[in-house]
């Protein structure tokens, strides 16, 4: 049996199977006796296999990244070339002592120079704000394409519910981006609330349908529109239940939603903004109530 | 020597005899790389970029003393380390955040409106959110152990690499890993019951 601090020590030798037979059935034997330790292993297990997703993740480099460190090169290389012009340029040509105080205080304002930069430099690492944001949801893309969740401030939460199960995401310091992912070949319906408002997000599958005419609730038409014309839309503020009949017969998604849904609502085209930051943009169709 | 390893030696060669192309190939090569390292560490593109260029900086600056007793890529990482250490010590009054989150699923009046899918995008929606808590988990890890975390599993380094990396004995590397994951695991317990679905 081993104590328990002693049997922490060696879960991730136990996890990874690079225990000794001694040592593995004195592990096995203390699992086997205490509960509370067992416990704990058990969510070891899970942190590790949590951690084994990890490599999965999708990290998108920014398009500015190759900018900034070009800049951030040729800043270096400026002060480098500088920094010995002033040294030894400098030294050689002035001979008299008046001057040597001159070159003196050149150089150690050119120190300064290089001293002050190196603030500014970190004062930029450091100068967006951290600070707690008030409560915002945005639909945004990425530059992949597709539809983004982004939301912050500490203390509020968003929920999503598709398929009738519903998420929970804790809004914290700072921003979180979730997306809105849909791998079927039909169009599926995402209900996001937030802060005491709901929207509707249609999110189109991987293929497009050819069937023009149907009928149904919003959600419903959204999702033919979203089918039809691959293009995400957005419900807002709308009663979803109102019932409609539809020819899609336009060629562009908002004309179409503008000719089927009459007086009752109104159809615009928003451009979604890439965040982080890229050249991308997703054109989604904003359906709301005609006031 | 890999090809990948002496190919960066030849480059470094002609970047320490001031052939300027030579370093543009070196950080055309590893700035992908930099940055999702970066990024991992820091969870933030703005930190993360300003840490890669700020290590782009640091190497240029030292190639001359570059001795190639270490590969470029180990060199890199470890220059990236001290770099994201060096940012982590003067932001003192960094926060961290709240972890106090629940998944909760209830039928939803979408349920009638949406038919039963073959794949589950809800599925993608827990499985997000459950790399994001990971995510803010390993904010809130000491800098020395979230680095061993990113390094073992999200770059997939071995205990050599890690050791040669950050100059540090192999027992450490293992220790500080184990150390790592047990605070890791204490942080999430309370989200367990997300980690067990699926």
């Amino acid at each position: 049996m081993l104590k328990p601090e002693k049997a922490r020590e060696l879960f991730s030798d136990y996890y990874e199977g690079r225990l000794d037979s001694a040592m593995k059935g004195a592990m096995d034997a203390t699992l086997y006796a205490d509960r509370e330790l067992k416990s704990d292993y058990r969510s070891f297990e899970l942190t590790m296999q949590a951690l084994a997703e990890l490599p999965e993740e999708v990290i998108e480099v920014p398009q500015y990244l190759s900018t900034r460190i070009a800049t951030r090169l040729e800043e270096a290389q400026a002060k480098r070339e500088q920094s010995w012009t002033h040294l030894l340029g400098g030294w050689l040509r002035w001979r008299n002592v008046a001057t040597a105080a001159l070159a003196l205080m050149v150089l150690v304002s050119g120190l300064f120079s290089i001293n002050s930069d190196a603030r500014t430099n970190v004062a930029g690492l450091f100068g967006f704000d951290k600070t707690a944001a008030p409560a915002s949801l945005e639909l945004v893309t990425g530059p992949q394409g597709g539809v983004r969740v982004m939301y912050g401030g500490e203390g509020s939460e968003v929920r999503i519910t598709v398929g009738g199960k519903q998420t929970v995401l804790k809004a914290e310091r700072g921003r979180q981006i979730t997306p809105l992912e849909n791998p079927n070949r039909r169009a599926v319906a995402f209900l996001v609330e937030f802060a005491g408002k709901r929207s509707v997000v249609v999110v189109p599958g991987t293929d497009r349908s050819p069937r023009r005419t149907g009928e149904g609730n919003l959600v419903e038409f959204g999702r033919a529109l979203a089918d039809a014309y691959g293009s995400p839309v957005e419900i807002r503020d709308a009663n979803t239940e109102d019932r409609y009949a539809w020819n899609l017969a336009q060629t562009q998604p908002a004309e179409a939603a503008k000719a089927n849904l009459g007086d009752r609502l109104q159809a615009s085209v928003k451009e979604l903004r890439s965040e982080p930051s890229s050249g991308t943009l997703t054109r989604l169709i904003l359906l709301t109530p005609n006031n | 020597m890999s090809e990948r390893a002496a190919e960066d030696l030849m480059l470094i060669q002609r970047a320490q005899r001031g052939d300027k192309s030579a370093l543009n190939e070196l950080v055309r090569k590893y700035e992908q790389r930099a940055y999702q390292f970066a990024f991992r560490l820091t969870r933030s593109p703005e930190e993360a970029s300003d840490i890669v260029a700020e290590a782009f900086v640091r190497v240029y600056n030292a190639l001359p003393n570059f001795k190639g007793n270490s590969q470029f890529s180990t060199w890199l990482y470890r220059i990236l380390t001290n770099c994201f250490l060096d940012i982590r010590k003067k932001e003192s009054r960094r926060q961290t955040s709240s972890l106090e989150s629940a998944m909760t699923t209830e039928d939803g009046e979408l349920e009638r409106q949406v038919e039963d899918e073959t794949q589950d995008p809800h599925a993608d929606v827990v499985s997000n959110e459950r790399m994001r808590r990971v995510h803010n988990a390993l904010q809130k890890l000491p800098d020395y152990q979230r680095q061993m975390i990113v390094m073992y599993h999200a770059e997939q380094k071995s205990y050599e690499d890690i050791a040669a990396a950050l100059d540090l004995p192999i027992g450490t590397v293992k220790s500080r890993l184990n150390r790592a994951r047990l605070s890791l695991r204490e942080i999430l317990s309370p989200d367990e019951e997300l980690f067990r679905i699926g």
